[in-house]
């Protein structure tokens, strides 16, 4: 128990890589953290499975400037171990990993605003007498260590002390509100989707939206199928407008001749 | 006139590009991704003011100046940066002001186009072709989305650089000027919206134990309704929850109601797995 907890530990270390080591390299994603669970727990296939789920429950989650929705690192870790350990898949994902995602949340939000500061004053210092060296360190040891170490324990504790938990705290829990998470596992992506439409959305766009619709509702078209068709119609519409372009210019050059020989 | 070596510098711009990579580690509330653009023009300034102290603490205080952008853009930025460094250093009557103005009139455009291009339509794309794998159970699934995802933002960020340190602002004059990046932006969201709409009949499931009739010749409501129009359902739910967001309601809130419709739908034997 131990070491897997510490294992858990290091996947967590690995999910916040997204910022400090992997450049927004998109690991934190329940869809790449899952398998790494899986790996931890010796259950991959199934771990794929609750990851994928929960990719789809949490697509409409982006970091848009500086608003963090939900910590993912801690959702994805957490729903996937106790999905496995109480075998209750997605349900137990959504259950677990939402109001314990928040706790992380909250933990970062007090070390941003009241630890982080010391480690930017400090290399605010070491900027005024050009110690790029100390600097260095100060920025990634100091960043790393406020800010992500605190939320890699706090999972690992969620881990150790919750997975014995877990399964009496599902057991307490009326079948139609579990039945009722898979229900809503069903329906968030809808939720995500809205936020993507939302956030893509041009008038002049939605045409596009409403064939990729249509494309898999009566063809059942699958999605790579659906990227190829969209790639085409970018490539067509991109060949098109060079030409318009080209015949623009010309008529354009034309035009000016016409009033040279006048 | 160039006062470093070549070599030297490529060597910088390798460590500046491995350290773009790390910039969010130092991530703060208050100058957000300055600390980490700070970090990361480390490199490159300890070669551009090798025997000027007080040049580089000074450059080194103007990359501590607020700053924020998606990542994937980030070493673009860092590559003007530095070009304008070296030349701040070579040129005595150049106006080190203009580095941060450069830094601070790229930022929201930039960022812009960033999120929306990578963060939605670019992980949502590699997302949708790697699913189908992922909920076989397909270890290949997961190892496809982080492949097509970071092989594209590592490309981006590599040229970026690049191209930001060899033509310095011009290039960004040029592509803002020409409309490059709208287009492409313009191009990719279209490609990103078929995948959106693609994924709904696909992926959002609303069932409903409801029938119409009674005994032998009760029917589903949802079968009829899919008679209709295929994926009826999951199409009206992803509507309505675009009409709540259009009429700002607060993320928390749509997630909060989502969830408690299902469970009091369940309850209430409206709707199922």
């Amino acid at each position: 128990m131990l070491v897997k907890t510490l294992l858990i530990g290091l996947v967590a270390l690995v999910g916040y890589s997204e910022y400090f080591l992997t450049g927004a390299s998109m690991i934190f994603r329940p869809i790449a953290l899952a398998p790494l669970v899986g790996i931890v727990l010796g259950n991959i296939p199934e771990a794929i499975k609750v990851g994928a789920a929960m990719e789809l429950a949490y697509i409409g989650v982006v970091e848009v400037g500086i608003s963090t929705p939900q910590d993912m690192v801690s959702a994805s870790v957490l729903g996937t171990t106790f999905a496995l350990s109480t075998g209750k898949g997605i349900s137990a994902a959504l259950t677990f990993g939402l109001p314990l995602s928040m706790l992380v949340l909250i933990v970062q939000n007090v070390m941003y605003i009241f630890v982080a500061p010391l480690y930017v004053n400090k290399m605010d210092e070491y900027a005024k007498k050009a110690e790029d060296r100390k600097l260095s360190l100060m920025a990634f040891w100091g960043g790393t260590a406020v800010n992500f170490l605190p939320s890699v324990l706090f999972i690992m504790l969620a881990y150790y002390f919750g997975t014995g938990f877990s399964k009496q705290i599902i057991s307490v829990i009326p079948q139609f509100v579990q039945d009722g998470l898979v229900v809503a596992s069903g329906l968030l992506p809808a939720f995500g989707f809205a936020l993507l439409i939302q956030q893509m959305l041009r008038k002049d766009i939605v045409p596009y939206m409403i064939l990729g619709f249509a494309l898999t509702a009566y063809l059942k078209i699958p999605i790579i199928g659906i990227a190829i068709f969209g790639l085409v119609i970018v490539m067509i519409l991109y060949y098109n407008e060079k030409k318009l372009k080209q015949q623009m210019d010309l008529i354009g050059k034309g035009a000016t001749d016409d009033d040279e020989s006048f | 006139m160039m006062k470093v070596s070549n070599n030297e510098m490529r060597k910088a711009l390798w460590s500046t590009f491995w350290r773009s990579f790390a910039a969010n580690a130092p991530w703060e509330l208050t100058r957000q991704e300055a600390t980490g653009y700070a970090f990361s023009m480390v490199p490159s300034l300890r070669v551009i003011y090798k025997d000027d102290k007080n040049g580089k603490a000074q450059a080194l205080q103007r990359h501590m100046q607020f700053f924020n952008i998606t990542n994937v853009l980030l070493p673009l930025v860092l590559g003007t940066s530095i070009a304008m460094e070296e030349e701040n250093k070579a040129n005595p009557d150049f106006d080190p002001a203009i580095i941060n103005n450069v830094k601070v009139s790229l930022m929201g455009p930039l960022s812009a186009i960033g999120d929306s291009m990578f963060l939605t339509t670019w992980r949502v794309i590699c997302m949708g072709i790697s699913l189908a794998l992922c909920q076989a159970g397909n270890i290949l699934g997961p190892i496809l989305f982080m492949a097509s995802y970071n092989a594209v933002t590592i490309a981006v960020r590599w040229f970026g650089l690049k191209i930001g340190y060899e033509q310095g602002t011009k290039f960004i004059q040029r592509v803002s000027d020409s409309n490059i990046i709208q287009n492409i932006s313009n191009k990719a969201s279209i490609l990103g919206m078929m995948v959106v709409g693609a994924m709904i009949p696909s992926y959002v499931v609303v069932n409903s134990p409801i029938k119409i009739g009674t005994g032998k010749s009760a029917v589903s409501l949802v079968s009829t309704l899919n008679q209709i129009v295929p994926s009826m359902l999951p199409l009206a739910a992803t509507l309505i929850v675009l009409w709540m967001i259009r009429k700002k309601w607060k993320v928390s809130w749509i997630l909060v109601t989502v969830v408690a419709f299902s469970i009091i739908g369940t309850w209430l034997h409206i709707l199922s797995a």
